[in-house]
C-alpha cells in the first residue's frame, strides 16, 4: 500500500456538461452504467453518476434550466470539462490539515452541504493552488453499499 | 489597517494577472459579470491570491457571502 498522507480516497471525476446526453452516450458506449438523474437544490446542478466496473466513476454535472447554477459560466466556455476530483475521506478536516502541512495553498470553495446523489452525506468542495477543484464526502464507502440508483428508480 | 486605495491598486495588479487583461482596474461595483473569465473556478482562484497577497485567510462563508469587488475589498480591510 502506497503512502497516503491525506487520508483521501478518489470516488469520481465530475464532468460539467451544457447538456447530458452527449455526456451519456459516449460513457455509455464505453459501457458505463448511468444512474438516475437527480436535482441537487443546494449545489444548483442536476446530476447523474456513471459507473463502471474497470473504469473511475464520472459524475456528470449540468444546469438544472432556467435558474442560475455555479457552473454556468464555466460551460460558457467549455462544453465540456472535468472540472473537479471527488474523494471520500474519514475527516475531511484532517484532510484539509494535511494538504495544508504538505505546503499546498487550499480555500474552502463552500460551504459543507447534504449532497443528494450520495444520500445525504456530507461533502464540501476546495480549491487546491495548481492542482484545481476537489470536493470531499464524508465517511467510508465501504460502509454505505448504496451506489445511487439505476435510471429510473429515482429523480 | 490597509489604506482603501491601497487595496484597490493591489487588487487591480491581482485581477490583471488573474484574468490576463492589462487593462482591468478593480473598482467596488465589478462583478462577475463584468467579467467574460470570472467564473467559479477562476473565483476560487483569485480568492487564494487575494489571501496570499494580504496574507489574510477567508472562511468558506465569506467567499460564499461576496457580491462584488467592494465587499472584498471591505473584507480584506476588516482583516488586515
Amino acid at each position: 500500500m502506497r503512502d497516503n498522507r491525506f487520508g483521501l480516497n478518489f470516488h469520481h471525476f465530475g464532468l460539467a456538461v451544457r447538456n447530458p446526453d452527449d455526456a451519456f452516450r459516449y460513457l455509455q458506449s464505453l459501457g458505463y452504467t448511468v444512474s438516475a438523474t437527480v436535482h441537487d437544490p443546494l449545489q444548483r446542478v442536476n446530476l447523474a453518476l456513471c459507473s463502471h466496473p474497470e473504469m473511475p466513476r464520472v459524475e456528470v454535472v449540468w444546469p438544472p434550466g432556467a435558474d442560475p447554477s455555479p457552473i454556468d459560466k464555466m460551460i460558457q466556455r467549455h462544453s465540456g470539462l472535468v472540472y473537479h476530483l471527488c474523494y471520500t475521506a474519514e475527516s475531511p478536516e484532517r484532510a484539509v490539515t494535511a494538504i495544508e502541512r504538505a505546503g499546498l495553498n487550499i480555500v474552502a470553495a463552500s460551504t459543507s452541504k447534504e449532497a443528494v446523489l450520495f444520500g445525504g452525506r456530507e461533502v464540501s468542495f476546495f480549491f487546491v493552488e495548481n492542482v484545481g477543484l476537489i470536493e470531499i464526502i464524508r465517511g467510508d464507502p465501504a460502509e454505505w453499499g448504496d451506489e445511487p440508483a439505476e435510471p429510473g428508480d429515482v429523480t | 489597517m490597509i489604506d482603501t486605495t491601497d487595496i484597490y491598486e493591489k487588487l487591480s495588479v491581482i485581477f490583471r494577472d488573474v484574468f490576463e487583461d492589462e487593462t482591468l482596474i478593480a473598482k467596488p461595483s465589478l462583478t462577475a459579470d463584468d467579467i467574460a473569465g470570472w467564473d467559479s473556478l477562476t473565483n476560487l482562484r483569485l480568492v487564494l491570491t487575494v489571501q496570499k497577497a494580504f496574507g489574510v485567510k477567508f472562511t468558506a462563508h465569506e467567499i460564499t457571502s461576496l457580491n462584488n469587488v467592494g465587499e472584498l475589498a471591505t473584507l480584506v480591510q476588516a482583516k488586515t
